[in-house]
């Protein structure tokens, strides 16, 4: 009775304390994205930065990062201590981001065409040019990666090394070893019919940023449930932590909407289908044939990740035709791995690219 | 003199001819008085075989229509006020049924009844007994987990290992709780909920846009479907414009190779 009581003034107290902290924040004290970076292309709503720091370069070919186009790249540059994009260069990369930008109505009708043979390969391009150089270093990130995969088929010439991190390659890999808190998202996706996916888009045009964010809250019930009670009195103990967790929510918030078509092809063909596994996924007319992926390729992958079961990304072995194939497991969640104040990836994606 | 000639013709209805007739009999003659009374008797009979006919006629598009409709009718009505239906949910396809079978063919210039309002109702309908029918399948994954948490309590009080705090007693309602919120989103019940869901959700919000196109247009403003029709047209050209560029470059490449092959690499660069 006593310790149960001494506990519930203890709570209290932690409450008090967290709500103590939240008083002092204001919204505009709570910043992500503060690596300095300048904006080296522009069409259509998407943006190539380049990061803006001076360090010595172990790397000579730049990098292109390309995230997922269901968050916004500046996860990746969270804070300070916690930049994936920072930890790059400081490693020795000159690194450039792709950054999709919040895709509006009018970009509706964009699919997969348009992400890599447009957008994408405009950006290369534009590196190319700038440097003076016939390709790139590409890394590509969950579905950014899928995005990086199918470029680098498409157009093998413009990539020197592809490096993918927790990308999916064959969509139905859950299948063969299945974990309760692992591939929701396949799960829920085959529980759907293709004319349920085309319903929801001719509803929305764009898939909602909040219908992801209600996606993700479904995969991991309990932390969403406990997460404005328990793990914000938790993290609201001391200031430091509370910005943590609150630039995280304000990355969290920021949920763009997806281009309709694209959706349609992600859902449909990749999710249902497996084409891209079963060597069968078409872009623009033009089949992705991952053997014609040759150039180095390193593929890292988390054995923890709830969102990309780890043999849905080691199945990319199988497929690309690449001589020079490296896997790199690396502990940690899906989001984890990329905002951990370990410096290690960064390390190990700038020493396989300084050996390639 | 007017002489009325009747002919009956029962299939055909009743057919008058009248004609002058100087030579006829004059009123008040036996012959004549008997040959009205037999035109009276026709003239009743061919009225009374008139108004049979069209009663037949009413009769006969009444029962068309009972069976073509009001059959159908009834019973998608009776249907829709089932209990089990609202259970279920989905009224949309029932609900189009009886639109279905209340429709009439077109007509140019009379003005449609319009039946849209029915999609509407419907697809609110579907919504909100969706809605139910999720929480209804929720709520006794709440009392399970309820009642694993007392058995887990009452098998360690048992075992001489039991809660010792407020602290602890949380953190296995959060590890039970956890556990059946995940098996109940892999499972076969939660997936075809959210499908049926997700349907109602597009279609309530399709059925929502009509209404907003209706007043969009009653304003003379753009519809989401003209500005949508408008995208499209505008990705078309962004490609077109892209695919000019790639063979602007493509050209400008093979004429600078062909001119000085140092200069392939700066050409090959251009987007």
């Amino acid at each position: 009775m006593t310790a149960g009581l001494t506990e519930l003034i203890d709570l209290s107290k932690r409450v008090a304390n967290a709500a103590g902290q939240l008083a002092r924040l204001r919204e505009t004290d709570v910043e992500i994205a503060q690596t300095p970076r300048e904006e080296i292309h522009r069409i259509a709503g998407r943006t190539l930065y380049r990061i803006a720091m001076d360090h010595s370069r172990r790397v000579q070919t730049p990098v292109l990062v390309s995230y997922a186009m269901v968050g916004r790249w500046n996860v990746l540059d969270l804070q300070d201590d916690r930049s994936f994009v920072r930890n790059l260069v400081e490693a020795g990369c000159d690194v450039y981001v792709m950054d999709w930008g919040h895709p509006t109505p009018a970009d509706q009708f964009d699919d997969f065409g348009d992400l890599v043979n447009s957008y994408m390969d405009a950006f290369v391009d534009v590196i190319r040019e700038r440097h003076g150089i016939p390709s790139i270093n590409l890394l590509g990130i969950c579905q950014g990666g899928v995005l990086s995969l199918c470029y680098a088929a498409l157009h093998p010439d413009s990539v020197r090394n592809l490096i993918t991190v927790v990308t999916p390659v064959d969509f139905h890999a859950d299948q063969a070893d299945e974990r309760i808190e692992t591939g929701f998202m396949n799960v829920w996706t085959r529980g759907l019919s293709p004319a349920d996916i085309d319903l929801l888009i001719q509803a929305m045009g764009n898939i909602p940023g909040e219908v992801g964010g209600t996606m993700f809250s479904l995969m991991t019930p309990f932390r969403t449930l406990t997460k404005y009670n328990l793990t914000l009195i938790q993290a609201g103990q001391d200031r430091d932590t509370l910005m943590n967790f609150l630039r995280m929510e304000k990355w969290l918030a920021d949920r763009p909407d997806h281009p309709g078509a694209a959706a349609q092809q992600w859902l449909k063909e990749l999710y249902q289908d497996n084409k891209l596994f079963r060597g069968e996924l078409v872009i623009d007319g033009r089949l992705v044939d991952l053997s014609a992926v040759v150039m180095p390729v390193l593929n890292i992958y988390s054995e923890t990740d709830t969102i990309i079961h780890p043999l849905a990304s080691k199945a990319m072995r199988s497929r690309v035709g690449s001589k020079n194939y490296t896997e790199l497991p690396v502990s940690g969640g899906h989001i984890g791995i990329l905002v951990a104040r370990s410096k290690t990836l960064g390390d190990s994606i700038a020493t396989w690219l300084a050996q390639h | 003199m007017r002489h009325i000639e009747i002919a009956v013709n029962l299939s055909d209805g009743l057919v008058m001819n009248s004609s002058e007739d100087p030579s006829a009999d004059p009123p008040g003659d036996a012959g004549g008085l008997a040959s009205l009374t037999a035109i009276y008797l026709q003239q009743t009979a061919n009225l009374s075989n008139a108004l049979l006919d069209m009663w037949s006629a009413w009769a006969q598009a009444a029962d068309v229509a009972s069976r073509q409709r009001g059959l159908a009718a009834g019973k998608s009505l009776s249907r829709l006020f089932a209990p089990e239906a609202w259970k279920a949910g989905e009224f949309g396809p029932l609900l189009e049924e009886l639109r279905q079978t209340l429709s009439l063919p077109q007509l140019a210039d009379v003005p449609n009844l319009n039946l849209s309002a029915i999609d509407t109702l419907a697809a609110t309908a579907d919504l909100i007994a969706l809605l139910q029918q999720y929480m209804s399948i929720s709520l006794p994954l709440w009392l399970s987990a309820t009642r694993q948490f007392q058995a887990e309590i009452t098998t360690r009080a048992k075992q001489g290992n039991g809660v010792q705090s407020p602290g602890e007693a949380l953190d296995l309602w959060n590890g039970i709780v956890d556990r059946a919120l995940m098996e109940f989103n892999r499972s076969g019940e939660f997936a075809k909920l959210q499908q049926r869901l997700l349907r109602a959700s597009a279609q309530y919000r399709l059925e929502l846009r009509k209404l907003g196109e209706r007043g969009a247009r009653l304003f003379d403003m753009p519809t989401r479907a003209e500005m949508t029709d408008v995208y499209r047209r505008m990705h078309d050209m962004q490609r077109e414009v892209q695919k000019l560029r790639r063979e602007l470059s493509a050209l400008r490449h093979s004429k600078a190779t062909s001119a000085d092959p140092t200069q392939s690499e700066v050409c090959a660069g251009e987007s």
